[in-house]
């Protein structure tokens, strides 16, 4: 999702200090991570993960440190691959200094998660984010008192104004590498087992034996791996404890501790933090309204139509691109270049390759700046203020019981929105499921029946002024997303995904993090899509050197007309494959040649809509799924959607729905 | 249910005792009545789940160590996490991580269309089966103001 600055993929850096920034999901870690570093950063897969981490350099005095982001995390005992990867950085790359970053109004929940990091012997500084929210829902923390009791530096920021950052940077520089103890008995049969546990490991580990022996205790697999590599011999040891400890029937690990740190995170808290009456009414009153289904769709219903139908689809894919293709374009530059070209180069063949019906140029380069690109930002945009202002968790609680048919949690919601911006993208933000088979229903989901922002841009002006035939569309388009969700649910094996979310505070979007955040994805959409677009216009041209894109139009046409569709839009079909919004684009062309009625654009959106995804999104499918996967779904898909594509136009001629 | 014609009251799955001797009775969807042989058609679950009236639960009276799942609490009532009870381990590890551990003071804000908890200053999200894995005390003084 975000772009390399440097392209070289590296990893841990031996030479440098590193500091690891750890916490919860949503308290500010990534803006944290940037106001340390600057702008020299990398992201790159975490070595045998799917799971991206950001990696940035920092001078903090006049010292260089290596800063790594680690996806959020809850404690040490990790449910999902993100968190995972978080916690393999802390156990392995022996971090100089870990800040663990709260949400400060919630610091009696977050510190359970401190302590864990002190008993692990990490050296750690607390960060107290948030803390004009604090004050305004009127808790009142000890920051003093808190390092006394903890034995580490406390420091209250708000990394979005930069509050506190001195203070940090100070801390940092002058950080001793102090040594703490803390330890948080847990008694009874898991204690002993533990100590037990701590006997055995005597090899070197990075960080407290105690950790590695509670996580070996709770069967982590990765704990488990190092140990092999380190003490094979002691893994039936252990395994006869962990054997033990059930055997005395308590609950399981991670439980007990989770409530010895929560006794001992409540007593600290008790001491540091005071609590008067605060809170915002308006914001709690308008987040009821987002989460009662009586008004919450109401709600959804405004932000879709003004979002996205005024926003991205009239204003973007309407007045923006006709302004840029119908002036800048075709007026100015497509004609400037024909004639550079046509001078320039003397064979017409090559010339065709530049400035032809399918050019580079007059094509490529043209549906991704001039189409694409616009209504892309446009979405971006709207997809980061909805982002920022917390309203998605409450749509993802909103939906969850009807994704829970379609064998997905509320959870789902976030890549199925993004899916409405680049299914590409969102293909790659499926990751954040926790379950294989979530992750394969959502990208076949968004493989079939989600609409890209190129693809509804244009879809949405094709139907512009047909209410009746928009309405068909949405209708079998949802219903076709309902009902293959509902089968693939039946049909694929797994476990049934289970909701839980938090539910930030609704915050007044910023105006410069909505603009950052679209600028760094609209950066990144475009360096993916221009190369694609410009190969796909080479292919195409080849093609038609070669006739193999006659002929392959010329097998197309059979089934573009038995679902009713004029010859001519077995091109559109092809362009399809290329790219969604390429064959959608290739369709509007067709319709302002006038070549459609009203039943032959409803059916060809609904087929163009469900067709095969863009040769990017085949690509991340495989990519993301394998290839077996890969190549089933779209297999699935093209037979689908002509399937429907031809159910519904027999249907629509059949009852003489006129539109 | 209820005999559509003589009004008899009985269970239907033990309708097909009034089946015996009928040569269609297997494979046969309709249910017989044992009363009167009235043979009737049974309301599928969906459609008799689509106008059932959602069903109230008994408002809890005391404080003291009564214990209910959280799945069965009214909305707006401020309890504390007595126990966490659950087979699936992934589950409890999610419940952990929001912290709905015993001890922890929480408040219902919504049950449908999921389940939304005030945990401290944080507010969680979590669906039915999670919830129904949490047992709870009511406290006294319940009603927020």
């Amino acid at each position: 999702m975000m772009e390399c600055c440097e392209s070289k993929a590296h990893h841990h850096s031996p030479n440098l200090r590193t500091i690891a920034i750890v916490g919860n999901p949503n308290v500010g870690k990534s803006v944290l991570f940037n106001n340390l570093t600057g702008r020299y950063m990398t992201v790159a897969n975490y070595p045998g993960t799917t799971v991206q981490v950001a990696r940035g350099q920092a001078r903090i005095g006049t010292v260089d440190y290596e800063v790594v982001d680690t996806p959020g995390m809850y404690s040490f005992s990790s449910i999902t691959e993100e968190e995972k990867v978080a916690r393999n950085i802390l156990i392995r790359e022996n971090p100089y200094l870990v800040i663990h970053l709260v949400d400060a109004k919630n610091l009696e929940r977050m510190l359970a998660f401190t302590l864990q990091l002190l008993e692990a012997e990490l050296p750690t500084i607390l960060v107290l984010n948030m803390m004009d929210e604090t004050r305004r829902a009127g808790v009142q923390i000890d920051i003093p008192k808190l390092e006394q009791e903890l034995k580490i530096p406390v420091v209250g920021t708000v990394s979005t104004t930069g509050e506190g950052m001195k203070e940090l940077l100070h801390r940092i520089e002058t950080y001793g590498g102090k040594e703490h103890h803390y330890r948080i008995p847990i008694g009874g049969p898991i204690e002993a087992a533990l100590n037990k546990s701590e006997d055995l490991l005597n090899d070197s580990y990075l960080v407290a034996k105690r950790l590695i022996g509670l996580l070996a205790l709770e069967e982590d697999r990765d704990v488990l791996d190092l140990i092999k590599q380190k003490q094979p011999e002691i893994l039936f040891r252990l395994e006869e404890l962990r054997d033990e400890i059930v055997s005395h029937a308590v609950s399981p690990v991670e439980y007990e501790i989770a409530m010895q740190l929560k006794k001992e995170a409540d007593r600290v808290a008790g001491q540091v933090m005071k609590t008067s009456n605060g809170g915002d009414g308006f914001k709690e009153k308008l987040s009821g309204f987002m989460m009662n289904p009586l008004t919450g769709l109401p709600i959804l219903f405004v932000v879709l139509y003004f979002g996205l139908y005024k926003f991205v689809g009239e204003f973007g894919a309407g007045t923006v691109v006709d302004f840029i293709e119908g002036s800048v374009f075709e007026r100015y530059l497509n004609p400037w270049f024909t004639r550079v070209v046509t001078s320039v180069v003397p064979w017409a063949v090559l010339q065709s390759l530049f400035v032809g019906e399918y050019g580079l140029i007059t094509l490529g380069v043209r549906y991704a700046v001039a189409l694409i690109l616009p209504i892309v930002t446009f979405f971006f945009i709207v997809f980061s203020i909805i982002e920022d202002s917390g309203y998605l968790p409450r749509l993802a609680m909103l939906i969850d019981r009807v994704f829970k048919k379609i064998g997905l949690s509320g959870r789902a919601v976030i890549p199925m929105v993004l899916g409405f911006g680049c299914d590409t993208m969102a293909t790659m933000v499926t990751r954040t499921l926790p379950t294989t088979r979530e992750r394969l229903i959502s990208t076949l989901l968004l493989a079939l029946a989600i609409p890209c922002s190129a693809q509804l841009g244009v879809i949405l002006a094709l139907l512009h002024g047909r209410p009746l035939a928009t309405f068909i569309w949405a209708g079998v388009v949802s219903m076709v997303f309902l009902f293959v969700g509902y089968l693939a649910a039946q049909i694929i094996p797994g476990e049934k995904p289970s909701f839980y979310m938090e539910l930030p505070p609704l915050r007044w979007p910023k105006v410069s993090n909505v603009l950052i955040k679209t600028y760094v994805r609209v950066k990144w959409y475009f360096y993916e899509v221009l190369p694609l677009f410009l190969l796909a216009s080479v292919f195409i041209w080849l093609g038609q050197l070669s006739g193999v894109f006659d002929l392959t139009v010329n097998l197309l046409k059979r089934p573009v007309m038995l679902i009713g569709m004029p010859p001519e839009a077995a091109k559109v079909f092809l362009f399809g494959f290329f790219r969604r919004d390429y064959g959608a684009a290739g369709l509007y062309d067709l319709t302002k040649a006038g070549l459609l009625n009203g039943t032959q654009i409803v059916v060809a959106c609904v087929a163009l809509t469900l067709f095969l995804p863009c040769i990017a999104q085949f690509l991340m499918n495989v990519k993301e799924r394998g290839w077996k996967t890969g190549v089933w779904i779209s297999f699935f898909i093209l037979f689908f959607s002509f399937g429907v594509a031809f159910v519904l136009n027999f249907a629509l001629t059949h009852l003489g729905v006129v539109l | 249910m209820k005999c559509t014609l003589c009004g008899q009251e009985f269970n239907e799955t033990s309708a097909h005792t009034a089946c015996k001797g009928c040569g269609f009775a297997k494979d046969c969807s309709l249910v017989k009545c044992p009363n009167c042989g009235f043979e009737d058609v049974p309301v599928p679950n969906w459609i008799r789940n689509f106008f059932r009236k959602k069903q109230h639960h008994a408002a809890v009276q005391t404080c003291d160590s009564l214990n209910i799942r959280l799945d069965q609490l009214e909305v707006r009532r401020k309890v504390k996490v007595t126990d966490v009870e659950t087979q699936n381990r992934s589950a409890l590890q999610k419940i952990i991580a929001i912290g709905a551990l015993p001890g922890t003071e929480l408040f219902l804000i919504r049950r449908f269309p999921s389940y939304v908890l005030q945990i401290g200053r944080s507010q969680f999200s979590i669906d039915r089966e999670l919830a129904s894995s949490i047992y709870v005390a009511p406290c006294s003084g319940d009603e927020r103001s």
